[in-house]
């Protein structure tokens, strides 16, 4: 009797996860400063020699994509993944393969402006994730928090909260990255976090040790940080 | 096959009987439909996503009244927004929050809430159910963190029970604290004063009611439009900024240069009982309001051109026009029970208080 239902239990089960793990595809985050892999109360040097000691590094992924030889992008579903440095499972996203034999991945570093003006959210995008500016509603899209003696901050902290969405200030950014010719089911995407620092503009520690709010700055940061993503040979 | 019978059966018994111990648990919760005052617009708050019901709104107003959603239990939503003040902060231009600090803005009325599409006197937030997680995070007001909140609430029984009966499960969460609260604030609909009454054609104004009226809508009414007695836009009525607080208003949020010193029109309803008025709290009672329509407009590049030159206004028409205000006054709304401190929550009287009470 009780050995029947286990088996058809047995069963079950194994119907569903063999539905599953046909094309499961995991994209791994690893968060690097430089060629080192970022550690939490670790001292990094940025390009201008400024010292900064991690203390968190996190951001939004959506809009994830996967396109084969012909660039034609597939979406890979809805979800919003929060990629935090304090978190492994958070840095491996398991997906469902799209593509037979993926060649470019894309995604947008950020939040849908939508999540940003339909209330609260659950799951990754639950407020009570720390990554919601209460006073003027919307996602903090990424961010780089620590302590550096070139910062004239209280404490010597520097914080750089990035987001915005509306117009003019939309912080999100879309990155694409070619993948190796034999990708396998398992990509590694660095991201650089001392890429905040430089790119596409020059940002110090000492001249802007806090960004809190969308605007210019933040702006910027985006700009630099959409940079900071390539594919990685190894875990 | 006989075996395989007698699975069949037990299997079935035991779906017929979680169906039913389902049935038993997952009760819906009550509907409430919200009623839409005639000749009002629609009202903007998504209602689809968080139908109101009975339970949700008990649940919402246990919530607004209850302490421990603060970090030191002394500051409920009610510490700042009491009913008998429309649910402003009565005679505080600032409101306290923890730690003996002060609010930077003076705490809104809170009614028709429904119809607003941001809130703050900035506009910072844009839904509803976001706008309590501001003060329940900011230090100088509840000074809590939302995991904290929902862990004091999920230790509760009772809480359990409540969100269970409005939700249909246990799960007590963000959204769903959240979404109580703004249906208990939904609910706060002021649509009852004299002025209502008048415009139903069940009450008739007084002389210097109907002259104050006309005054209005001649130079008031631009901005607080009926019904609601604003337009919900961001203007510069020629404040400048007081020098500690150094508020800009709207350009905080959209960084606008154009946007300085402009702060959401506020709704005159029940304006006879809300002060002290403006963003700050700087205006003690309506004659100072009026005093800096006539005569205290401070021109800077973004103050309204409507407002200029001032408003000239005469004593008399002074009078009279405070004598319409004071029709906007919803009696019946101040005094509703249903939206008063839940009758389990109020505290037994102390032994002596009788000794006090004189
Ligand atoms: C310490 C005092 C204080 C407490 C406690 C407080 N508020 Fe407020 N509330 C304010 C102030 C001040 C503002 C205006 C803030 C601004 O414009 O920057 C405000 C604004 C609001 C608004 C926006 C109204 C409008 O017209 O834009 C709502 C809604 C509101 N509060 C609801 C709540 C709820 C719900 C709670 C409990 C979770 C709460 N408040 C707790 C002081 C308080
Ligand atoms: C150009 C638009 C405009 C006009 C015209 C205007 N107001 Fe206002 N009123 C505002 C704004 C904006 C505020 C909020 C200012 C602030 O928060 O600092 C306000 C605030 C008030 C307040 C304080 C309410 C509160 O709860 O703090 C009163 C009372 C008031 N107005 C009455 C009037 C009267 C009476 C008239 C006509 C004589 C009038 N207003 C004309 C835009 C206007």
């Amino acid at each position: 009797m009780k050995g029947l239902f286990i088996c058809l239990l047995a069963l079950l089960s194994k119907l569903a996860v063999a539905q599953n793990s046909q094309l499961t595809w995991v994209w791994q985050f690893a968060a690097k400063a430089a060629d080192s892999i970022l550690l939490p109360g670790h001292t990094y040097i940025n390009i201008h020699g400024e010292q900064l000691t991690v203390r968190a590094f996190k951001f939004y992924v959506s809009h994830l994509e996967v396109a084969g030889k012909d660039e034609v992008f597939h979406s890979l579903g809805d979800s919003t993944y929060l990629v935090d440095l304090a978190d492994t499972t958070s840095q491996n996203i398991v997906l469902q393969q799209a593509v037979a034999q993926p060649a470019f991945v894309r995604f947008t570093i950020g939040v849908d402006s939508n999540k940003n003006t339909e209330g609260v959210q659950t799951g990754t995008l639950d407020p009570a994730r720390g990554m919601f500016w209460t006073w003027n509603s919307g996602y903090i899209m990424a961010r780089l928090e620590g302590r550096s003696p070139a910062s004239g901050a209280p404490g010597h902290y520097c914080t750089y909260d990035v987001g915005g969405f509306r117009e003019g200030e939309c912080s999100n950014r879309t990155v694409t990255l070619q993948l190796p010719a034999i990708a396998g089911d398992h990509i590694v995407i660095a991201a650089d976090a001392l890429r905040f620092f430089y790119g596409a503009h020059t940002v110090t520690i000492a001249q802007h040790p806090v960004c809190h709010e969308p605007g210019a700055l933040a702006m910027q940061l985006a700009d630099n940080y959409a940079g900071m993503f390539y594919i990685a040979a190894e875990r | 096959m006989k075996r395989w019978l007698y699975i069949l059966f037990i299997t079935a018994c035991i779906a017929a009987g979680s169906s039913f111990i389902a049935r038993e648990a997952v009760h819906t919760p009550t509907i409430v439909h919200f009623d839409i005052p005639e000749g009002w617009p629609k009202p903007v708050y998504p209602f689809k996503e968080n139908p109101l019901t009975q339970e949700g709104i008990a649940l919402g107003r246990r919530l607004f009244y209850d302490g421990r959603l603060s970090k030191d239990g002394n500051f409920p939503c009610a510490s700042c927004h009491q009913q008998f003040a429309a649910f402003s902060t009565y005679d505080h231009s600032l409101s306290h929050g923890y730690n003996y600090t002060l609010t930077t803005r003076n705490a809104p009325a809170l009614f028709n809430l429904a119809w607003q599409a941001s809130f703050m006197h900035d506009g910072g937030i844009n839904h509803l159910d976001l706008q309590p997680l501001a003060p329940l995070t900011a230090p100088n007001e509840m000074a809590e963190t939302i995991d904290s909140v929902l862990k004091k609430l999920r230790a509760d029984t009772s809480y359990r029970k409540q969100f269970t009966a409005a939700f249909g499960d246990a799960t007590i969460n963000t959204r769903r604290t959240m979404q109580a609260l703004s249906q208990f604030l939904l609910t706060l609909v002021s649509a009852g004063s004299k002025y209502d009454r008048v415009q139903r054609g069940t009450a008739s104004f007084n002389l210097p009611e109907r002259l104050g009226y006309a005054i209005f809508r001649q130079k008031c009414a631009s901005c607080h439009a009926e019904p609601l007695f604003t337009d919900f836009s961001y203007r510069n009525i020629g404040l400048p900024a007081d020098t500690t607080l150094n508020d800009l208003g709207r350009m905080r949020i959209t960084h606008h240069s154009t946007d300085s010193l402009k702060f959401k029109v506020p709704s005159l309803r029940n304006v006879a009982v809300t002060a002290p008025y403006g963003h700050d709290g700087r205006f003690y009672s309506i004659d100072d309001v009026l005093q800096h329509y006539r005569s205290g407009v401070v021109n800077t590049p973004t103050t309204d051109p409507l407002l200029q030159k001032g408003i000239p206004l005469s004593n008399f028409e002074i009078g009279q026009l405070k004598a319409f205000l004071y029709t906007l006054t919803d009696s019946a709304f101040i005094t509703d029970k249903r939206f008063g401190i839940p009758a389990s929550m109020v505290l037994p009287a102390a032994p002596d208080a009788g000794m006090h009470a004189k």
